[in-house]
């Protein structure tokens, strides 16, 4: 019994143990430090005393070592300026953030998103920081939640940001600002902005982005023709490669529905947007697109009505 | 040859300060001389003179017998490194041979404290194994190597992959087993030499090399693995980018030939996919360019950097630059090779096209193909790629984009193998329309623009033409150009056609003799031809129209007819018989009135005739017009496939039937003519007709019929599809409205009638038909007159059914009673559904003017247009064309753009199909166009002409009243006759409850 009652003692009282992330100082020094993505819920308490890790103060902006000699503590303080790189291990949160948003649960991905960024915020240009890759990936949940407040506020807090260095940043946020002018309603002037972003683009995915924003700007203007040309040139030239995949394959659906009218009911298409829903629940059935395809080709029948009397 | 670290030129390099402070005790005796003559000798060796390097190498290690090991070991590889540049495989594989030989520490720390050298010699005397062809030696010295723990892991994977790279070489040309048996060894070697890993150089190229062996073994699936674990390590070097590019292609080519060979679809389906998806991968030219470009930039940077920091730099950072300099120019090479390759990317986007199509998605396919013309119009795949899009132009049944596309592959692929088959297709689009005229064009302007086309090709296009101006009802035309085509071609497979239509053409040109002729010669030609059914009926026509007609003749040659024929079920015979049927009744009718003429004759002659003659001509006569009906009533129940038989036999039937009573006969006609198909378009008018005929009989007859239109509807109403039901309902409105119009309690009692005719069983759970027991209780209080009634029910289906669960009509009725009586939220739920989903039904056009008419209520002009546009575009005008225009004008009028308004309104104002409302509306806004822009005697005239021609349409004439007395008091200043048009308007009763009367009210009392 006493054992046990020591055993439960022990285990109340020892402190608790989180995974390292590295960092570099700007005096040659390297610390092993409690990584903070591991444990999102801590981040707002005061640091947790580890036994030989180093941790995170960030309500004063710096990162402290405790180390016990004897009976002495030292304690030593780097300021969050002073870090010049990172090793942190991938976080589980990415991943997770990015299966909600691909799945449509776009506000759960945000919300671990912005408690990620809260974490990795004061290093956003370190090298090895998570910082970059979490405001892409919020920037293009906010871009599929097309709410237009929203995205506005967070282009203007990542250009902030941009300094010319970083293409990546640069380019995401010149294509989120096109599909901005989308949702603000002025798809003519996400158009002159497309034609003019696409000479300084050379990767297939950026291309692709653009394109999206051009058949989403036709769509709007409801020329469907053009619409369906350029969303057609994902579809075939990125295919599933696409991240948009889905939306895309939605998109022709809506195209070619608009392209509907009785003077041409021999054209087939009907029929050939039934295949593309039909494509999206089977290429990728978890998306959210796969839900709204099933929608739209069964609609639910509602609870019947009992036959009144006149 | 692979490429490999330990290299001749890294010897090269070596300087001869190196050899400082080696004594020497032959001549030359000073160091300075022996160093003299060393750079002499790697001199020569840079400027490509081995024959003089290794005259000196040679004296230098004959001079050099006293000087330790490792520099005499330094000559000895020196003069192999000559040997091999002299390509003297024998010499340098005896120079290197005694090296392992005779120096077993090789170089010693001579040129650096962890390389002997002994290890580069291994590999490069397995190198001369190889230039001379002895695989054994040379797999011995690699696999020896590769065991060597003492190596560094990156020289053992290079010495693994030599080995495979050597075996695959060795049996290039063996039997195919031995091939087979030596591809598994090298993958083998392969799997080892990737173990150091993919994100070193070394084990990048062993990957590659690995891929490459898993492809040609047809081990997809390890292939693609491992291609996606190499592409996940960033490519260091230009050379790497090309490389895994160019794997990709080979894996998607590799893939799509074996799906062409697979005969099962999954199977086959899954391998386009992967082929597909590799291709995708595959970087386009710019892609390639720009990384390659970025490499070259960051390298350049690199360099700058290096030297700037350093400016004299030591040996190791002398060896950095090298390699970084080294590794430009491999990417400027790169650069331009990807520079010179011209037909990258088309190569690329076809291999899309093709998978594409094979996978039988057309759109993307088009694309791709389209995207070979666009960029590469002049490449040897165009041609196919055009032929292709129309391919899938035609899947997609877009017939006249792909007939563009035929027009525009003949001009600008004349040559192209697949002409004839374009050339064919091109007027088969004008044909299947049957614009005649419009294939002739086509193919005279094909045989303008190809001179040469293959004879079947010319015998085809000659066929069809004769065909299209046989159709055009060009007889003579057709009757010339048929002899001409007869005769040039006499074996052809179309010859039995031709001969039918030369025939048929006589026919029509009314060239009795000579058509009979031509078919009795078509009938002992081919007396099993395909047209010998028509061509007996021709005869039988023949006969009928001669003067004087041969009726018996005719009357023989259709029971003849109908006894070789009638029982066949080919369709085209089945359509024909209902014709004979029609001959035969008219040959009937025609010996009837002979009969007739004879009687009259006889009779009026005052002849003697005797009583039985008179009474047989009767006879025969009454059995001549029975046997006539019988046959046309034959005709109509054979006439399901015959429009134009049936319609003529009904034609005659009605009159006959009705002038007879016959009127249970015509009601079983029309029964049988409608449960031929319940769905038809035509079955409603059909059991119209039924029922009005049993109302000829007695009642219980007559109930029947009811029961029948009941039934009918019942078989419809829970069909939101079925369009056609809200017209059977329309019409039993009307039907129980007639029953009980003339009643005391008519309403109520019409009400309880249709509701327990329509009544559904309480646990039916199809909620269109109680929406349409609704509508049909609504039309029976429009003939009423109950518009309180009507608003009821309609409300009863705006509120208790969504819009996805109603059809077409129901929709677009619900919609406008909900608009007419303030209902917007609701209105616009109903017209929005309707323009989504029903945009191929004929009530869409309601739902866009629906809608306009709500932006236009809400003042927003520019939507309202934004719809009449795509309504007038996509031709959505079938019921609602002259409301959209009015609400186009009246957008148009409000945003000031007056020209194009009064187009509009002009355009309804001269339409005399929608004279009313419109006119009196269009005729108003002119004149308030007009007064806008301060035109006030114009604006006057229209406001006459609308009071004054359209007087009964209140809401508009009131306005113009207004106008026009406003104009007169305000502007005109002619109070007089502004009085006088007031007082006419007050005299109407129906315009004096507008409220323009009240404002002319005020007005007169002002004046």
């Amino acid at each position: 019994m006493k054992f046990f009652q020591c055993l439960l003692i022990s285990l109340m009282v020892a402190p608790v143990k989180l995974p390292a992330l590295t960092m570099f100082f700007n005096n040659g020094e390297q610390w092993e430090v409690e990584d903070p993505l591991k444990d999102l819920n801590h981040l707002s308490a005061q640091p947790i005393q580890p036994t030989n890790l180093s941790c995170i103060n960030y309500k004063e902006g710096s990162v402290v070592k405790i180390s016990r000699r004897d009976q002495y503590e030292v304690i030593i303080i780097h300021k969050f300026n002073e870090v010049v790189g990172l090793i942190w291990p991938d976080p589980a949160q990415f991943s997770e953030a990015q299966n909600y948003i691909h799945q449509g649960d776009l506000n759960r991905g945000l919300t671990i998103l912005d408690a990620m960024l809260k974490a990795v915020e004061p290093w956003p240009r370190t090298p090895g920081s998570w910082w970059l890759k979490a405001s892409l990936l919020k920037l293009s949940a906010l871009e599929k939640l097309q709410d237009p407040q929203r995205l506005e506020r967070i282009i203007f807090n990542l250009a902030k940001h941009d300094d010319g260095n970083q293409p990546t940043l640069t380019t995401s946020l010149s294509i989120a600002r096109l599909t901005l002018l989308n949702c603000q309603g002025d798809p003519q002037a996400s158009l002159t902005g497309a034609n003019t972003l696409l000479p300084k683009l050379a990767n297939p995915e950026d291309i692709a982005r653009v394109n999206f924003c051009q058949g989403q700007a036709n769509l709007l203007l409801k020329n469907y023709e053009a619409a369906l040309s350029f969303f057609l040139r994902i579809s075939t030239f990125q295919g599933g490669r696409s991240e948009q995949y889905a939306q895309v394959l939605l998109s022709i659906a809506r195209a070619l529905r608009g392209l509907e009218n009785p003077a041409i009911k021999d054209e087939k298409i009907r029929a050939t947007t039934v295949h593309y829903l039909h494509r999206i629940i089977r290429e990728c059935p978890l998306s959210a697109e796969a839900a709204i395809a099933q929608s739209l080709l069964n609609p639910e029948p509602t609870p019947p009505n009992p036959i009144p009397k006149s | 040859m692979s490429h490999h670290p330990h290299s001749w030129s890294a010897l090269a390099l070596i300087p001869a300060s190196l050899l400082a402070g080696t004594p020497s005790t032959s001549p030359p005796t000073s160091e300075g001389d022996f160093n003299a003559l060393y750079s002499s000798a790697e001199k020569a060796l840079q400027n490509n003179k081995p024959a003089e390097a290794l005259k000196i190498f040679s004296d230098l290690e004959k001079k050099s017998v006293q000087t330790p090991a490792k520099v005499r070991a330094l000559f000895l590889l020196q003069k192999a490194n000559c040997y091999y540049q002299q390509k003297d495989w024998k010499s340098a594989a005896s120079a290197l041979k005694e090296f392992l030989e005779k120096f077993p520490k090789g170089t010693e720390d001579l040129l650096g404290t962890n390389d002997n050298k002994i290890a580069t010699c291994q590999f490069n005397l397995a190198e001369v194994y190889r230039q001379l062809s002895l695989w054994e030696s040379a797999l011995e010295v690699l696999n020896h190597l590769s065991a060597n723990l003492l190596l560094p892991p990156k020289d053992r994977s290079t010495a693994c992959r030599l080995a495979a790279n050597f075996l695959q070489e060795k049996t290039q040309h063996a039997p195919t087993a031995e091939k087979a048996n030596a591809q598994r060894q090298a993958i083998a070697l392969l799997k080892k030499a990737v173990s150091v890993g993919l994100n070193t150089p070394e084990g990048k190229l062993a990957g590659s090399a690995l891929v490459e062996a898993y492809i040609q073994q047809h081990q997809l699936p390890e292939a693609q693995a491992l291609q996606a674990e190499i592409e996940s390590c960033q490519p260091t070097v230009a050379a790497e980018i090309i490389r895994i590019n160019q794997l990709r292609q080979t894996q998607g080519d590799a893939a799509f030939a074996e799906a062409r060979t697979t005969v099962d679809p999954t199977a086959k389906a899954a391998l386009l996919q992967t082929a597909l998806r590799s291709y995708q991968a595959t970087l386009p030219k710019l892609s390639i360019l720009s990384q390659i470009q970025k490499k070259s930039s960051e390298l350049k940077t690199s360099i700058a950097e290096l030297t700037r920091l350093a400016p004299k730099p030591s040996p190791a950072i002398s060896d950095k630059l090298l390699a970084l300099q080294a590794e430009l120019q491999e990417c400027t090479s790169a650069e331009a090779a990807v520079q010179q390759s011209a037909q990258y990317d088309e190569g690329i986007y076809y291999r899309l096209g093709l998978c594409l199509h094979e996978l039988q998605i057309p759109y993307e396919a088009i694309t791709a193909f389209q995207e070979v013309i666009n960029t590469h119009p002049l490449s040897p795949q165009a041609p196919s790629a055009a032929f292709l899009i129309i391919q899938n132009l035609l899947a997609l049944g877009k017939n006249r984009e792909a007939q563009s596309a035929c027009r525009s592959f003949i001009e600008h692929y004349p040559n192209a193998n697949e002409i004839p088959q374009v050339v064919i297709q091109l007027g088969t689009f004008a044909l299947d329309r049957q614009d005649y005229r419009e294939t002739l064009s086509q193919y005279r302007w094909v045989k303008t623009k190809i001179k040469k086309l293959p004879t079947g090709v010319i015998e085809e296009i000659d066929y069809r033409c004769c065909f299209a101006t046989f159709s055009l009802t060009e007889w003579k035309m057709a009757d010339d150009e048929l002899a001409i085509f007869i005769k040039k071609y006499p074996r052809s497979a179309a010859l039995e056609q031709a001969t039918y239509l030369q025939a048929l053409s006589r026919f029509y040109q009314g060239q009795t003799e000579n058509a009979q002729q031509a078919f009795m010669a078509y009938q002992a030609r081919f007396p099993s031809g395909t047209f010998l059914y028509d061509v007996q009926y021709r005869l039988a026509l023949i006969a009928f129209g001669m003067v004087p007609p041969q009726f018996e003749n005719a009357r023989l040659i259709c029971q003849a007819w109908l006894r070789n024929y009638s029982n066949q079920n080919q369709s085209e015979i089945k359509s024909k018989k209902a014709d004979v049927y029609v001959l035969m009744g008219d040959c009937e009718n025609g010996l009837a009135s002979e009969m007739a003429s004879r009687l009259t004759h006889l009779q009026s002659q005052g002849a003697t005739a005797s009583e039985t003659t008179l009474s047989q001509l009767e006879k025969e006569k009454v059995e001549h017009t029975q046997r006539s009906n019988e046959a046309y009533l034959n005709a109509a129940k054979n006439g399901q496939s015959n429009s134009d038989a049936l319609a003529y036999a009904l034609a005659k039937l009605n009159p006959t039937l009705k002038a007879q009573k016959n009127y249970a006969k015509l009601r079983d006609l029309y029964l049988e003519l409608y449960r031929w198909n319940k769905k038809s378009p035509q079955a409603s008018s059909y059991l119209f007709e039924a029922i009005t005929a049993a109302e000829h009989l007695p009642t219980n007859s007559q109930e029947s019929t009811y029961q029948l239109l009941i039934q009918a509807i019942q078989e419809t109403i829970d069909d939101p599809q079925q369009d056609g039901a809200e017209s059977l309902i329309t019409f039993l409105a009307n039907k129980v409205y007639l029953k009980y119009r003339n009643s005391p309690e008519g309403s109520a009692q019409a009400h309880s009638e249709l509701e327990a005719a329509l009544q559904r069983a309480p646990t039916n759970d199809r909620t269109i038909a109680v929406a349409r027991l609704y509508f049909a209780q609504a039309q029976l209080s429009a003939l009423y007159q109950q518009p309180d009634q009507v608003n009821h029910y309609y409300q009863l289906i705006a509120q208790q059914f969504p819009p996805t669960e109603l059809s077409a009509t129901l929709l677009a009725l619900t919609g406008e009673n909900c608009l007419t009586h303030g209902s917007i939220a609701r209105a616009e739920t109903f017209f929005d559904f309707l323009i989504q989903s029903h945009r191929t039904s004929e009530y869409a056009d309601h739902g866009f003017a629906g809608l306009a008419t709500l932006r236009l209520e809400q003042k927003n002009f520019a939507a309202a247009l934004v719809l009449c546009a795509e309504a007038l575009k996509y031709n959505f005008i079938k019921h609602k064309e002259c409301s959209l225009r009015l609400i186009r004008g009246q957008a148009l009028a409000e945003l000031r753009q007056f020209t194009e308004a009064k187009k509009e309104f002009e355009f309804v104002a001269q339409t005399k199909a929608w004279r009313g409302e419109g006119t009196a509306r269009s005729l108003y806004w002119l004149g308030l166009i007009e007064e806008r822009q301060n035109h006030t005697a114009e604006a006057v005239a229209y406001y006459r002409r609308c009071y004054q021609g359209w007087k009964r349409h209140a809401e508009w004439s009131a306005k113009a009243y207004w106008g026009t007395a406003r104009l007169l008091a305000q502007q005109l200043h002619q109070p007089a006759e502004a009085s006088s048009v007031i007082q006419e308007m007050l005299s109407h009763d129906f315009i004096k409850k507008t409220p323009e009367a009240q404002y002319a009210e005020n007005l007169l009392s002002a004046l």
